[in-house]
């Protein structure tokens, strides 16, 4: 019933579309500079993470649904997500013995 | 909070249409559904880059193999992968303007662009195995390379090639009006979706491994 | 406009037996198969704890028939230690997995959420029904470990890793055993993941007119909040299952560290960590254990409620406390890692929001305790379970405040404190939710009612032997009996044989007295007086249709609701203390007078 409005123009998809392969761009400029692993990491995290921003955004059309969904399903998301990363800290301790603890 | 107005369910000719309060995120339940388990796969994604990175991290000689034969093919699966995306929003688009046709022809494509994915991501997959890569052994480094590249890489060809039978499946009957726009759109949630963990698969397993 | 509402509900009546019983589509069908299975798994697991505390006790007796189920594992109908260590396994998984996950939230869930909320079923039969039979796979999956040659695996519910991970050397049951046992997990998974769809989509979705999220009984919050930790937790456990899968059949190495030696020999793998082993798993293992116990309190709220005859202090409270204990189980996992070699620093980090998640249990127990304070409570079999799920809860989370703190969870993590605090918090308190639950519930799900005088003698019996069983336990554990072994030949262990000899003689009794129960199912369920459409005097729309409900739950007619599921205690036009949910009628002031 509700079929036309709210659509986005076609313009805004290809933006989205010339943004995506953009940021692909970009993430293999840095990467082959080599920089230092925690700048690696971080610029492709940041980067990969906008890149879904606009993917979910405007292919998934979270920006024209309701507000209260959108609010729920991210700030839900993000908070387990980032709960996920809790055992970090233990990877770089295998590596570098156990700093802490001695 | 009290809401008079009343939402009406589906319309199902001749079946008994319950009269509903109306749903707090205004999402229809199919499309709900399709989020929340987008929602539960991005954490079952997310452990298993969890558990790439935490190994990564922890091993002093990762291998870094990828030459750049490797990064243009994994470039042009990207560019593939990505355009298919713009093609399944725009049917998206389409369907929700009512127009059928254009719709499935639309999603045909995209389903054309999946397949030459797959294609590329299998030859992709024969080429390391060529090298000598498996599970648990390579030429370059610790074994858990292997396990990691072909699990990473092996769920996400696991969801494209699920999500491409179930869009043949749905292009096909919405086509003969068996399913609506809304599975399309559904259906197209879901392609996005794998779009997006590409996104992530291919910085954090090809471009963070970049030989040289 | 967006398009608001959910499909119209997709079945007719059933048709056929298979319809009817097995491939059914219908919620309640779907929640009594729930159920049953919970009963089933919950046998099995009461049979191995039988087992296993006869060993406890008398480590050289032999269990008549046990060399039957392995002879390996019991030569002459004894056990070996890894052999108790099996049992012990399947123990666990079957009780934390099959019964206290299935029962509250599944069982329960499936067949009062949709009737709870109004709707003629879930948005999604065919997926509920999924749901059923992949669950049913995965306890199939669990069992056949104990037909493989070796056995069912030895390394516990929680599947430590490297033990977990190496195959079939490290001891009996960890090759085939295993990986049964992790695919077991992965199916398990997925039904999980097709149930919490279902319940969140039935609560945003599904609601009749008039029932406002702000009206939705105690209940349907419970088993939403459920189905929200489910749909994350279980999604983080199943790739970690696939990866412990692929260790044992594909030579990867992801759990498995470098270096290690196992029997004078080097195990062939490298490079792999134990420790992400155990972040994977409490990452979903802490959420697991609010899954099994908000469900619980989400039941015994609605039972005290009804059988008070008048509201909680304040329903909110209750809610805010347990959306943040799903909120605080995300940030608490770690506690169960204090002595893992993992990061101090994150023992700390774990252990302020451990100390933080006491709070909203405390303020949920405070609001039991203070609207019960001088109610005129219906002494019925349901609340005395009620009151013993607060109970159970308040004697085992005491512990916890203990065991959060890295200091004091040094001494006390490998002992029977810890074994203490889970059975009483998470075991015991669940089950006296489940039983609750069925003695409010059985006279709506089978017509008839069950029988008040075996229940309460089976509520006090089972009271005071699950206390006989679980309170020393706790003093084990500060007398440093160690956890996991299957025989206590030390020293300093000896001494405590008897109390262990006394537990067991506890839990005989106790697990016997379950008989009753089972016995009073079974008759009631044929031969009970038949059940009235609200024999409780409840208000939710479950009491607002006859008992047992028809197949499309309302007879085809939704009903309106005017009220919240609150309204007891009140003055009424036609003399009745409570207007039901899908009553017009309004209020004419509170029965106390206050
Ligand atoms: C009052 C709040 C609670 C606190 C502060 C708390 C704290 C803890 C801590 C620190 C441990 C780790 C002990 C160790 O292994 O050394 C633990 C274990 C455990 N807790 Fe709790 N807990 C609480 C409530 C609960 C509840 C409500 C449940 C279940 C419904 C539960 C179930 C468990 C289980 C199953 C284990 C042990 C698992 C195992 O090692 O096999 N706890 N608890
Ligand atoms: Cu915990």
């Amino acid at each position: 019933m509700s079929a036309a409005e709210q659509q986005d123009g076609l313009g805004k998809y290809i933006g989205v579309y010339i943004g995506m392969l953009v940021i692909t761009g970009i993430e293999l400029l840095i990467a082959s500079r080599h920089p230092s692993g925690g700048v690696l990491l971080a610029s492709m995290l940041i980067l990969a993470f906008l890149g879904a921003i606009l993917g979910i955004l405007y292919f998934m059309h979270l920006a024209t649904e309701n507000r209260t969904a959108i609010v729920a399903f991210t700030l839900f998301t993000v908070f387990v997500l980032a709960a996920t990363t809790y055992g970090w800290t233990d990877s770089f301790r295998i590596l570098f013995g156990a700093p802490f603890a001695k | 909070m009290s809401h008079s107005e009343v939402a009406l369910g589906g319309q199902h000719a001749g079946h008994h249409v319950p009269v509903m309060e109306p749903s707090p995120f205004a999402v229809p339940a199919k499309k709900l559904a399709m989020w929340l388990f987008i929602i539960s796969d991005i954490m079952t994604f997310a452990a298993c880059l969890v558990a790439y990175g935490f190994l990564r991290n922890s091993t002093a000689n990762w291998p870094r193999p990828f030459q750049s034969s490797t990064i243009i093919s994994v470039l042009i699966m990207t560019f593939i992968l990505m355009t298919s995306a713009l093609v399944m929003a725009m049917a998206v688009r389409a369907a929700r303007a009512g127009d059928r046709p254009a719709a499935f022809r639309l999603s045909m494509i995209t389903l054309v662009a999946g397949l030459l994915f797959t294609l590329l991501h299998v030859r992709e997959w024969f080429g390391m195995i060529g090298q000598g890569v498996t599970l648990f052994k390579n030429p370059w480094g610790t074994g858990l390379f292997g396990g990691a590249y072909f699990s990473v890489t092996g769920m996400e060809l696991l969801h494209v090639i699920a999500a491409l039978i179930a869009l043949l499946i749905i292009s096909l009957g919405y086509k003969s009006g068996r399913y609506t726009a809304v599975d399309l759109e559904n259906i197209g949630l879901f392609w996005q979706f794998i779009n997006i963990v590409w996104m992530f698969v291919v910085p954090l397993i090809y471009f963070m491994n970049l030989a040289g | 406009m967006h398009e608001t509402a959910a499909p119209a509900v997709v079945h007719g009546p059933p048709t056929t037996f298979l319809s009817k019983h097995v491939f059914s589509l219908d919620h309640k069908v779907i929640g009594l198969q729930y159920y049953t299975l919970a009963l089933v798994a919950v046998v099995t697991g009461m049979v191995l704890s039988w087992l296993m505390r006869i060993h406890l006790g008398w480590s050289s007796a032999a269990i008549p028939g046990l060399q039957v189920l392995s002879p390996n594992g019991a030569p002459g109908g004894v056990m070996t230690p890894e052999y108790y260590l099996q049992l012990m396994t399947m123990h666990a998984t079957i009780m934390v997995f099959f019964v206290l996950t299935t029962a509250p939230f599944a069982a329960f869930g499936n067949y009062f959420l949709p009737i709870q909320v109004g709707a003629e079923d879930m948005p999604f039969p065919h997926f509920n029904m999924m749901s059923f039979w992949t669950t049913f796979t995965a306890f199939l999956i669990l069992v056949a470990a104990f037909f493989v040659p070796d056995g069912p695996p030895l390394s516990g519910w929680t599947a430590y890793a490297p033990l977990s991970a190496i195959g079939k050397n490290a001891g009996p049951g960890e090759g085939t055993g295993q990986v049964l046992w992790a695919a077991a997990l992965g199916v398990f998974c997925i039904g999980q993941l097709l149930g919490s769809l279902n319940f969140i989509s039935t609560v945003l979705d599904m609601r009749t007119k008039g029932m406002t999220l702000a009206r939705l009984p105690v209940t349907c919050w419970a088993w939403f909040i459920t189905s929200c930790m489910g749909l994350t937790a279980f999604a983080v456990l199943m790739p970690a299952t696939i990866l412990l899968i692929l260790d044992h059949v594909a030579g990867t190495s992801f759990f498995i560290a470098s270096g290690l030696v196992l029997n004078d020999q080097l195990v062939p793998h490298s490079g792999g960590s134990t420790l992400l082993w155990q972040h994977l798993f409490w990452f979903f293992g802490h959420p697991e254990v609010y899954i099994a116990i908000v469900p619980g309190m989400g039941i015994v709220t609605h039972v005290l409620v009804t059988n008070m005859r008048r509201p909680m202090l304040s329903m909110k409270a209750i809610l805010y406390s347990m959306w943040a204990l799903a909120f605080l189980s995300y940030m608490v996992y770690g506690h169960h890692m204090f002595v893992s070699g993992m990061n101090p620093f994150s023992s700390l980090v774990f252990s302020f929001p451990t100390l933080m998640i006491t709070i909203p249990s405390t303020v949920v127990v405070l609001i039991w305790i203070g609207s019960l304070y001088g109610s005129k409570l219906r002494i019925n079999t349901a609340s005395l379970f009620a009151l013993g799920f607060i109970s159970m809860f308040v004697s085992g989370g005491v512990s916890g405040f203990f065991l959060a703190q890295p200091s004091i969870d040094i001494m006390l993590h490998a002992t029977y404190f810890v074994v203490g605090h889970f059975h009483m918090v998470m075991g015991v308190a669940a089950m006296f939710g489940i039983f609750s639950g069925t003695y409010f519930w059985f006279p709506k799900m089978t017509g008839h009612m069950m029988n008040e005088t075996i229940g309460k003698i089976h509520f006090w019996l089972t009271f005071v032997g699950t206390y006989c069983i679980f309170m020393p336990f706790h003093y084990l554990g500060w007398a440093g009996n160690v956890r996991r072994y299957a025989a206590f030949t030390d020293d300093f262990l000896k001494p405590l044989i008897p109390v262990h000899q006394f537990i067991t003689v506890a839990a005989i009794f106790t697990g016997a007295v379950q008989l009753l129960f089972i016995y009073n199912l079974i008759y009631s369920r044929f031969r009970g007086p038949a059940a009235p459409a609200n024999p409780w005097e409840g208000t939710s729309l479950e009491w607002a249709m006859p008992s047992p409900p028809p197949w499309n739950n309302f007879g085809g007619h939704d009903p309106i609701v005017y009220h919240d599921a609150d309204q007891y205690g009140v003055k009424t036009a036609s003399g009745a203390d409570y207007i039901m949910q899908n009553s017009p009628e309004q209020a004419l002031g509170t029965a106390e007078g206050d």
